[in-house]
């Protein structure tokens, strides 16, 4: 390989390296990040690709500046910052490779067993509308609807709980890694403020979008049976796992069937998009995982519509839409497989 | 496969004071110790508690490791440390089975002075494990050694071979496959990308396939492994692949030779698709220097086919050489031993535990 003179000198600097990035983690200092400094960026011809990298740069620390040092990765924006070109040339020649069909059953990423959680239950109540409903009835009605149609589509489904009964987000979580699930989807109900505020928003794991998310996180996580310290911990060695892709994928599925079939019923209900949250439950399971806040308890329109088995049914249906949707999507295109590269 | 090596070369020169340098490649599959005292072990990346009472009398050990925990598994609570190469959150376990394996592997090079020699050890992980727990591995290997270096496994690989410039190794390993382009430093997070495909993941997709063609066969993920690593192969058959297995209770030889195929083929998409992407990252002068060097490591380089494979998925932008590493058991291993034995004094007493 590398030969001749060249290779002592190189083989000293690599080895100073590595010493010095061991040293880094005894003393909990990050590593120099990306070193930008010694790459050559000068000689980077194209100006597009600079630009989209220093974009990408900036967006990423200050999306990430709220967050521990030590928790701190490169973020997928990062990676995201594929020059354009290069990308075209990706999908221009397709390598026969890439568009071999294969059956989603063969696929390590395929979707067999869906976790299904209805949210609160027990002394939990979770949120409650005005006439007194709450949520961890609803949740529980929703879940079982779901379960049925899982099964009658051909996958399993296993629930983390059947009856009202209080379960810790840690025996959620529990439940769904020792059944192996395949995706953990969890049903809850949201309350907003002021009351006439609604919508449909669905979660996956990562640093909050803001304060008002951290909120809500809070209030879902308030019964995890895990500690502030374990909660820092965890999310530190979640926080670049490959899972996250697949859980936005899982979460914009869903989203987007909640608010197209929801739309039906409730004309006037609001997409308030997929988000990112620190919730536990996301944490701690160990496959693609999402919290769908299937609808807004505290605004009196959808609680009146929450009343009905039908709307019910509704909501049950559009979630295991969104589910289908991502199994049989889970073949990786070269976009989106970039993501998991977990870089 | 508790496999042992002896290499001739015994007569590495020790320093003065004894110190025992050893290179360590902590696998997720197979873990591997190439020592300055000239010895090399495998073993399988398995520790195993027997699961009670009952199991701990049978077994009469407290402690079983390698191949030797995988063939008494039923009785065992069953670790790999570094499945999906990470050590898995939260698992206390995973963390004393991490610590059982590489006292293990270290009491095999030294059976005798393990307590009194001391030990510098350089230790290669996954990169997957490097970028999400680095500080976790230390503190799970604290104790172990007096002089611990980690680094990410195919930058030991690099080392080992010299290839430090303008080269890519692709390291498929069990649970990950490791990408990282050298460019003559440490490589940083940017110039490595770790996939969960690899050996366990073709081991599955075997599995589901068999089990579709012939669902009255019997057979485990372990014998589907041993199948993998006698007759893998991408592209065409180089001969029919029969095994035999327990049919309604029967010997029967069954072809799998499709099966093989296709689960071999589906880690091919993602690890062309991660090396062309790797190779747009590297500045455009050296692009045709790292395409001729690429380097395919770790079990599933020997998948038969795949290095031309590889070649003709390069050729569309522009072609390159893809090497494949023969016997690549003990590559990490002597890599990380090249390291711990190029490190300076100064330095391991800087990376003392």
């Amino acid at each position: 390989m590398t030969s001749g003179k060249s290779l002592e000198p190189l083989k000293a600097r690599v080895l100073k390296d590595a010493v010095t990035s061991n040293l880094d983690a005894i003393h909990g200092r990050l590593p120099e990040p990306l070193r930008p400094v010694r790459r050559r960026l000068h000689q980077w011809s194209r100006p597009a690709p600079r630009l989209a990298f220093s974009v990408a740069v900036v967006i990423a620390s200050a999306g990430l500046a709220r967050w521990p040092a030590s928790a701190r990765a490169v973020p997928d924006s990062a990676v995201a910052a594929v020059p354009g070109n290069a990308q075209a040339a990706l999908n221009a020649a397709p390598d026969p490779f890439l568009s071999q069909q294969v059956h989603p059953n063969v696929l390590a990423l395929s979707v067999r067993r869906v976790i299904v959680d209805a949210g609160h239950g027990g002394d939990n109540l979770g949120t409650s509308s005005a006439d007194g409903v709450n949520e961890k009835d609803v949740t529980l009605d929703i879940a079982e609807r779901v379960r049925q149609l899982i099964v009658q589509r051909g996958f399993e489904a296993v629930m983390t709980r059947t009856e009202d009964e209080t379960r810790s987000l840690q025996q959620r979580a529990a439940t769904a890694n020792r059944r192996h699930g395949d995706i953990f989807v969890s049903i809850h109900l949201n309350s907003l403020r002021p009351s006439s505020a609604r919508g449909i928003e669905t979660y996956y794991l990562g640093p909050s979008d803001g304060p008002e998310f951290d909120a809500i996180a809070a209030a879902e996580n308030r019964h995890s049976g895990y500690s502030l310290g374990d909660i820092r911990s965890l999310l530190e060695k979640i926080y670049t796992d490959a899972r996250r892709d697949e859980s936005r994928r899982l979460a914009e599925s869903v989203q987007r069937a909640l608010v197209l079939n929801l739309r039906k019923t409730a004309p006037a209900i609001r997409d308030r998009g997929v988000k990112m949250a620190p919730f536990m439950v996301l944490v701690a399971t160990e496959m693609p995982a999402i919290v769908a806040e299937v609808s807004c308890l505290s605004n009196e329109d959808e609680a009146r519509h929450l009343n009905t088995a039908e709307y019910r049914q509704t909501i049950a249906e559009a979630l295991v839409s969104g589910i289908q949707t991502f199994a049989y999507g889970s073949r990786v295109s070269a976009t989106e497989r970039r993501g998991t590269n977990g870089s | 496969m508790a496999a042992e090596k002896q290499s001739g070369g015994a007569a590495e020169k020790q320093p003065g004071n004894e110190v025992l340098t050893v290179g360590i490649d902590l696998g997720t599959s197979r873990s591997a110790i190439s020592s300055s005292n000239g010895k090399q072990f495998v073993v399988d990346s398995f520790v195993g508690w027997p699961a009670d009472l009952v199991a701990r009398k049978v077994l009469q050990r407290d402690l079983l490791i390698g191949r030797e925990a995988l063939d008494n598994r039923t009785m065992l609570d069953l670790h790999r440390p570094l499945e999906r190469g990470v050590l898995k959150e939260g698992s206390e376990k995973d963390v004393e089975a991490a610590r059982e394996l590489l006292r293990h592997l270290l009491s095999l090079v030294n059976p005798k002075n393990s307590k009194t020699q001391p030990v510098r050890a350089v230790v290669g992980v996954p990169a997957a494990a490097m970028r999400t727990n680095k500080q976790d591995l230390r503190n799970a290997l604290k104790g172990m050694v007096d002089s611990l270096m980690i680094v990410s496994e195919p930058f030991a690989v690099a080392y080992g071979l010299n290839a430090l410039l303008h080269t890519m190794i692709i390291d498929i390993g069990a649970g990950t496959t490791d990408f990282c382009v050298m460019k003559g430093r440490y490589p940083t997070d940017d110039d490595q990308r770790s996939l969960t495909a690899g050996g366990d993941s073709i081991d599955t997709q075997l599995m589901r396939l068999i089990q579709t063609r012939y669902p009255t066969a019997s057979f485990t993920v372990f014998m589907v492994r041993e199948w993998k690593e006698r007759y893998s192969f991408v592209g065409d058959a180089p001969e029919p692949v029969i095994v035999t297995v327990p049919v309604n209770g029967v010997p029967t030889r069954i072809d799998v030779t499709d099966e093989m195929r296709t689960a071999c083929e589906s880690i091919v998409a993602p690890i062309v698709e991660t090396m062309l992407d790797l190779l747009l990252h590297v500045e455009p002068e050296f692009q045709e220097h790292v395409r001729k060097g690429v380097i395919l490591a770790g079990g599933g380089g020997q998948i038969r086919n795949l290095g031309p494979t590889l070649e003709r998925a390069l050729e569309r932008v522009g072609g390159g050489k893809v090497k494949v590493i023969e016997g690549p058991v003990f590559v990490g291993s002597d890599g990380g031993l090249a390291l711990a034995k190029d490190a300076q004094d100064s330095d391991w007493d800087r990376l003392s535990n």
